[in-house]
């Protein structure tokens, strides 16, 4: 935890005019919540997160979401596509409004709200599906 | 010079560090400016913002005495109620105004969000993400502080004000406050800013102006203070260190080269000025690197020995400049001039009580030098009588008090036993009534202004006293003065406006140097011969004197030099002398005179070997004419005033 609120707060004062590489900086972090990976591949249906493929190289875009690391979604419809399918990789939606809806499917959300990034962790799914997550996380779950 | 540049280079680095300093302090000023007003301002929103989050508190306990959390957990409508409260604070202004607590796990969830925007509050017990450690510090030190947010959109300030009522639980109660209001502020102060800039712009090119002013003001000073000739200082220099020089730690010296006028007046002005610049770089050599170096006069140099000022050194270096000077000759048009310079110390010249006394005193050492021989160093050693020296101030004070006088010496026709001729003296009363007589001044403004305004007067005097008795009276001119322009026209013109009494007038030349240009010279004594003056050489049988000046001059009359008569009584060869110029007088028809006649032995000798005039002290001391004729003379001598 002190390690993202460290990584958040560092980007905001030194890259406090690049809110592009902060947004890529925290989707990064999310993502190794979830992977080892180096390259982690993200299928993004949220244009607001487009540009953090543009500030990250270790940040992939993926056309389909079978392919990916991590869904990053503000559409509402993408879950009923997505209904009866199993074996998804972690879905983040960027809308807090969507996450309450779908919780059932949702490992969490990163959403803006009053101007700040906050992240919420679905503690049911990742007790579910990732029996450990690191310490610093754990304030996160809800 | 080094002195002047130094100076000069640390007050023009003080400047420019100064206008730098100026320019940061400057900026630094305008920004912190706005600091500080920012942070004024933040102080008001806070004090603002703390008053009421403390009416917020209050009515909350009201509602909700103890374990806030659970009983809003518990009753939604307490919850509704708790927002509605919350909202009533929200605005443009305050944008979002929450409740939030720490939960065992150290999250911060939302209890309550009465934000203006209501798309932007957030559930009960959701989690909320603080990015700045402010929040963790206010639950511990459970004291209220804020932080600034504008690196999140739209807001300025956050203001956290922790709920101390409720004990067991960490509540804060949080208000953001808008971007607008910052940028409203800013709009306000922005205006201010830009007076500020522009101030410090305006300062900075005053400043400019200032540092571009001094530079050109100490380049004008610097010019003002050099000579342009030599390099050296010149007197403007002088006045500027004497109001801080220390007289205790330094020494004077006044140096002046030997013989200068005549290198003028045989070379050329030009070659003078290559002579005076040789000096100078000679001197500059001579001398260390801390002594000032001023031309003082036109061949005078004056120097301040500013280190190391005992009589071992000073003796040291003027002997060294002596040596500098005279070791090589000065090569100029193919000719080698052999100069050399004269040096009069004061090596203590705080015992004066000023600087132009400390200089004085240097002066009189000098004028020893030069009448001990020239080319030495006289150091006053205080065992120097300087009473009987007059200086240039002194005499052009005395002239222009008045202080000038004619005395009249008789001179005795011998077979008359007659005074028929007077010799016109010059002398000078000092203030205390002390009598100077020419040898204790005339070196002192030969070839001066002042020495030409004697002249005129002593002239004036002269003709005075021959149109008042119709007497015969010599005035003695000098070599140099046929070579001045000015002497002789003031002469010419003083003999046309009186005329009729030009027959009474003698000029006795002295032989004090040799005659350069002889074709002008004789030219001048002709044309002289014109106006029926009588032309008289003096001091005959000494220094440059020659029968040469006898073919040169055709004088009217030869003055035998006293020398010669002083001896007359005791060496044979002297009386042959006498008795040789008076016969060669004879024969070329020119009236003989003897001076230094004492006593009655020497006046039988003169009549004996026919010499024509005798004067003396036997014969009449000078007198002041208003006094009346003198005192001396034996009763037998006839006198004509």
């Amino acid at each position: 935890m002190k390690k993202i609120f460290f990584v958040i707060f560092l980007s905001l004062s030194l890259f406090g005019n690049n809110l592009s590489s902060l947004k890529a900086k925290i989707i990064q972090n999310i993502a190794n919540i979830f992977t080892n990976k180096g390259m982690i591949k993200i299928y993004n249906t949220d244009h607001y997160f487009d540009d953090i493929f543009k500030n990250d190289k270790y940040l992939i875009k993926v056309n389909s979401y079978d392919k990916a690391d991590l869904i990053l979604t503000n559409n509402s419809d993408f879950f009923k596509q997505i209904n009866n399918k199993y074996n998804l990789p972690p879905i983040i939606s960027t809308k807090y409004e969507d996450y309450k809806k779908h919780k059932d499917l949702d490992i969490g959300a990163f959403f803006w709200q009053k101007g700040r990034p906050n992240l919420v962790l679905n503690s049911k799914i990742i007790h579910k599906r990732y029996k450990n997550i690191p310490k610093e996380y754990i304030k996160f779950l809800e | 010079m080094l002195h002047l540049k130094n100076s000069f280079v640390k007050l023009y680095l003080f400047l420019l560090i100064l206008l730098i300093v100026c320019i940061v302090a400057l900026f630094a000023f305008s920004n912190n400016t706005l600091t500080k007003e920012e942070k004024e301002i933040i102080n008001i929103e806070k004090l603002h913002a703390q008053h009421l989050a403390k009416k917020i508190e209050e009515k909350i306990v009201k509602i909700a005495p103890k374990d806030l959390t659970r009983s809003l957990q518990k009753n939604k409508s307490l919850r509704e109620y708790v927002n509605e409260l919350l909202s009533l604070f929200s605005n443009a202004q305050y944008k979002y105004v929450y409740l939030v607590y720490l939960d065992k796990n150290g999250a911060f969830r939302y209890l309550a969000d009465g934000s203006y925007d209501v798309k932007e509050r957030g559930d009960w017990h959701q989690i909320f993400t603080p990015i700045s450690p402010v929040w963790g510090s206010v639950i511990k030190s459970k004291k209220p502080n804020y932080t600034l947010q504008k690196d999140i959109s739209n807001l300025w300030v956050t203001y956290l004000y922790p709920f101390n009522k409720y004990k067991n639980e960490k509540i804060i109660l949080v208000f953001d406050i808008s971007m607008q209001e910052y940028k409203t502020l800013m709009q306000i102060l922005k205006p201010i800013q830009k007076l500020l800039i522009l101030m410090s712009i305006l300062l900075i090119i005053i400043l400019l102006s200032i540092v571009l002013q001094t530079f050109i003001y100490f380049k004008q000073r610097k010019k003002s203070n050099i000579d342009p000739l030599t390099h050296l200082y010149n007197r403007n220099y002088l006045d500027e260190i004497k109001k801080h020089i220390d007289l205790r730690s330094c020494a004077i010296a006044l140096a002046d080269i030997d013989h200068f006028k005549q290198i003028n007046d045989r070379y050329g002005h030009d070659i003078g000025d290559i002579v005076l610049e040789t000096i100078a770089k000679r001197l500059m050599n001579a001398t260390r690197t801390f002594d000032i170096l001023i031309r003082y006069g036109g061949e005078e140099f004056l120097i301040f020995f500013t280190k190391k000022v005992n009589i071992e050194t000073i003796k040291s270096i003027s002997n060294r400049i002596l040596t500098t000077i005279s070791s090589q000759p000065i090569r100029v048009n193919n000719k080698n001039l052999n100069v050399t310079i004269s040096i009069g110390v004061n090596p203590t010249p705080y015992k004066n009580k000023s600087l132009e006394d400390a200089i004085i005193n240097a002066d009189k050492m000098l004028y020893i030098a030069k009448t001990g021989g020239r080319n030495r160093v006289v150091i006053n050693n205080n065992k120097i009588s300087t009473k009987h020296i007059l200086l240039l101030d002194e005499i052009t004070n005395a002239i222009k008090q008045n202080r000038l006088e004619a005395y009249f010496q008789p001179i005795l026709n011998i077979k008359s036993n007659k005074i028929v001729k007077y010799e016109a003296l010059a002398r000078i009363v000092d203030k205390n009534g002390d009598i100077f007589s020419p040898a204790q001044f005339l070196p002192m403004i030969k070839r001066t202004t002042i020495y030409r305004t004697l002249t005129k007067i002593m002239l004036v005097k002269a003709f005075s006293m021959i149109k008042k008795h119709n007497i015969s009276v010599s005035v003695n001119f000098d070599i140099g003065d046929f070579f001045d322009d000015t002497i002789y026209e003031m002469l010419t013109d003083l003999i046309n406006k009186n005329i009729k009494y030009s027959h009474f007038l003698t000029i006795e030349i002295l032989e004090d140097m040799p005659i350069y240009n002889n074709a002008k010279f004789t030219k001048r004594i002709d044309a002289l011969k014109k106006f029926n003056i009588q032309i008289a050489i003096d001091d005959f049988g000494s220094g440059y004197s020659g029968f040469n000046y006898i073919i040169n001059i055709k004088p009217d009359i030869l003055k035998i030099d006293g020398s010669i008569i002083l001896k007359i009584l005791k060496d044979e060869n002297a009386k042959t002398i006498l008795k040789s110029i008076s016969e060669i007088c004879q024969s070329l028809k020119i009236k003989s005179i003897a001076e230094f006649v004492e006593n009655e032995d020497i006046l039988k000798i003169l009549e004996e070997y026919d010499i024509n005039m005798a004067q003396g002290y036997f014969i009449g001391k000078p007198f002041d004419p208003k006094e009346g004729k003198t005192k001396t003379s034996p009763p037998s001598i006839k006198h004509s005033l």
